[in-house]
């Protein structure tokens, strides 16, 4: 499903080019809401923010933030990945999750379809291996456990472990019959 | 009319540390009769004195229903106050006059500056508000920032204005204004960001927790200037992003909350690497509120 951020903006009758402001955050909140009850389980849900010049840190607090938490919830799974969106709606996406995760002790990153700061294929933090692994789930489209695992030079059982951490964060897709095989988002 | 209180003023109004001086003249503005400052003594006004001048002038008409009356107020000055919109807020009597064929042009003047502008502390007021003042920033931004380059210079603004104007609704309980404007003083090109408002203060504003938590006064205001701290929330990211983004343009903030204030100034050390200093003051005369004011130089 591919949620174009820009027409909810035309929608909502606002003129600017930017997102800014909670209230404003709040109010696409409910809005891409409605949208996401007709998502799939496990659907990859794309934020396009062409169109957008700047989301500034309140409105991705109020938003983006709490997208993202609901995809992890158990009921209904879903993941969520960013295009076209420029650098400063990711520098200021960035700051967000840092924080988030710096007073929730819990960790919280987005995938994206275009590179950022540091050659990755997400906002927010992933070490080096869990880089080449999003890196390479981007490029090949999916992988087994052993594939990636060779690719990374780790062994199996830990880049499972790396595999369903990813997944947990909702940076990758895991296949749902249980193959060990997993899938870029 | 009543007893007329004159006041002359010194050149006090070119910088915002200067603007101190300003404020030790309150007592005497508030003291009885009716105020009158004599402007003669100015050279020049900067953008954060110029909202110092109208936070005064508000709060002596809302404390007295009368207006405080500018005279003598030098052509050049007047000539900026009234492209400033400063004349259009209805807070001073001014009675002086200037031909209109010398005022300063909007359309050329107009691209350098954003003129004084009210933030409502109503949300769906000030939201429209503010979006308006970044359509006209962006509009004008080639300009503003001419001196600046970076390809990203106006969107790192644009973030910088929103989160700053909102906490005038969020936080303040009082209305503000903004001005921005590029100018030059001393052969100097300098950008200035002056968002201030006359409310409750960051002290005001984080009154419920313990002052162990997060300090109080200008350790308080260096806290949310580096931490993401929030009044009103787990954690917030205005003025810490702000700061960050002011950090890497090597600018400077100022910021004057009732009794305190903190200076962060941005400098590359001989490693290159950019760091942030701050100049913490307290036990400095009251001014309600808080006054932010942001300056690149070229």
């Amino acid at each position: 499903m591919v949620i174009e951020l820009v027409k909810i903006k035309n929608r909502m009758k606002v003129d600017l080019k930017d997102l800014i402001t909670r209230p404003l955050g709040e109010k696409f909140y409910k809005e891409v809401g409605k949208i996401l009850k007709n998502a799939s389980p496990n659907e990859v849900i794309l934020m396009n923010f062409d169109g957008i010049e700047v989301a500034d840190p309140s409105f991705l607090d109020e938003f983006l933030v709490k997208i993202i938490m609901d995809s992890k919830k158990t009921e209904k799974t879903f993941y969520v990945k960013l295009s076209n969106f420029s650098r400063l709606t990711s520098l200021n996406l960035k700051s967000v999750l840092d924080s988030y995760s710096r007073f929730k002790n819990e960790r919280i990153a987005v995938a994206t379809n275009q590179l950022v700061d540091n050659d990755r294929y997400c906002i927010g933090n992933v070490d080096n291996i869990e880089k080449s692994i999003l890196n390479y789930l981007h490029v090949n489209k999916s992988g087994n456990a052993k594939e990636i695992s060779d690719y990374i030079g780790y062994p199996l059982d830990e880049t499972e472990k790396i595999l369903k951490e990813l997944d947990t964060v909702r940076l990758i897709r895991a296949d749902e019959s249980g193959q060990h095989h997993y899938f870029g988002i | 009319m009543g007893k007329m209180n004159i006041i002359q003023i010194p050149d006090c109004l070119k910088d915002i540390y200067l603007f101190e001086k300003f404020i030790l003249f309150r007592k005497k503005i508030f003291t009885d009769g009716d105020c009158v400052l004599d402007l003669s003594n100015i050279t020049f006004i900067e953008p954060y004195s110029m909202v110092g001048l109208i936070l005064t002038g508000r709060e002596y008409l809302r404390n007295t229903s009368e207006k405080i009356t500018l005279i003598n107020i030098p052509f050049s000055v007047l000539q900026y106050l009234i492209r400033m919109n400063f004349t259009d807020t209805g807070i001073f009597n001014i009675e002086q006059k200037i031909d209109a064929k010398k005022l300063f042009k909007r359309s050329a003047f107009s691209k350098k500056v954003v003129e004084i502008t009210e933030i409502p502390n109503k949300e769906t007021e000030s939201i429209s508000r503010i979006s308006a003042i970044i359509a006209k920033f962006r509009s004008r931004a080639q300009f503003i920032l001419k001196y600046w380059l970076d390809d990203d210079i106006t969107d790192y603004f644009v973030t910088v204005i929103s989160e700053v104007c909102q906490n005038i609704f969020e936080h303040s309980l009082d209305s503000g204004y903004i001005s921005i404007q590029t100018y030059e003083y001393n052969n100097e090109k300098s950008v200035g960001f002056v968002i201030s408002d006359s409310g409750i203060g960051i002290d005001g504003s984080f009154e419920k927790y313990s002052k162990n938590q997060y300090g109080t006064g200008a350790e308080l205001i260096k806290n949310v200037l580096t931490e993401p701290i929030s009044s009103k929330r787990d954690f917030g990211y205005g003025l810490c992003r702000v700061s960050n983004i002011v950090q890497q343009f090597k600018g400077s903030i100022f910021i004057r909350s009732n009794t305190s204030s903190v200076t962060m100034i941005s400098r590359t050390d001989p490693d290159k690497k950019n760091e942030k200093f701050f100049f913490l003051k307290n036990n400095i005369p009251e001014f309600n509120g808080t006054q932010i004011s942001i300056i690149l130089k070229a």
